[in-house]
């Protein structure tokens, strides 16, 4: 799973974050460092969509938060993704 | 590195900055930048940009580049003159015969669009001046 509007979702399911805590989150989780121009372009595409929404912060770090549209959409894509693991693991599976 | 990389984040959309500008800043400054991080800013705000490119912009800027093209063409192509006259020849002392009339029309045809006469004919009314300064008129 390395689309960072899916690694952004990610991170905001639990629980609000602004952007550097996103970063160092989704390097936590998934190993991989977002660059400040990738983790933007995922935010600005997830808010134009309705996924996620900025909440008011107190200073120009700005927080945000996943919606119950964005839920869904991630709920979705992981069942995708599980679909694919399950099948790729007994495949690999020696008969 | 890092003035570079906030210089890098001014690329982006004017409108975009508007929204965004204040805390792609602040995470400018709280992340480590380094040089991976200028390719993304660019690359971010190259991306930005195409995807914020409207239909009515593109309409336009398809069009400038055809008047440009256009305009263009025209300056470089060479002026080509094209013109057509209709010619009655009567001939003095004309023999009977419609066949030695014709041999006669046909020489008198050659005569007049042979080289050496179109050459004079350009030299003396002066047409063509600048292609004559390129290419010989042989």
């Amino acid at each position: 799973m390395s689309d960072p509007a899916l690694l952004v979702l990610a991170s905001l399911a639990e629980g609000e974050k602004h952007g550097y805590a996103m970063m160092e989150d989704i390097q936590r989780f998934a190993g991989l460092r977002l660059g400040p121009g990738t983790l933007y372009g995922a935010i600005t595409r997830l808010e134009e969509r309705g996924w996620i929404r900025a909440v008011g912060g107190d200073d120009r770090r700005q927080p945000y938060r996943i919606t119950a549209e964005g839920k869904r959409h991630l709920e979705q894509e992981i069942a995708t993704l599980d679909q694919i693991v399950k099948t790729a693991s007994r495949r690999l599976r020696p008969v | 590195m890092k003035r570079l990389v906030r210089w890098a984040g001014r690329l982006y959309p004017s409108e975009w900055r508007e929204r965004y500008g204040a805390e792609f800043e602040a995470l400018l400054e709280d992340a480590n930048s380094g040089s991976g991080d200028l390719w993304d800013v660019l690359k971010g705000a190259l991306l930005m940009r195409i995807t914020r490119i409207n239909f009515v912009s593109i309409t336009a800027a398809f069009a400038l580049a055809g008047v440009l093209c256009a305009g263009v063409w025209t300056l470089v192509s060479p002026a080509r003159f094209v013109s057509t006259t209709v010619m009655r020849a009567a001939i003095a002392n004309a023999p009977s015969e419609p066949e030695t009339s014709m041999r006669l029309l046909l020489q008198s045809e050659q005569e007049v669009l042979s080289r050496r006469s179109l050459s004079e004919f350009i030299q003396r009314t002066a047409l063509y001046p600048e292609e004559r300064t390129k290419l010989p008129l042989d």
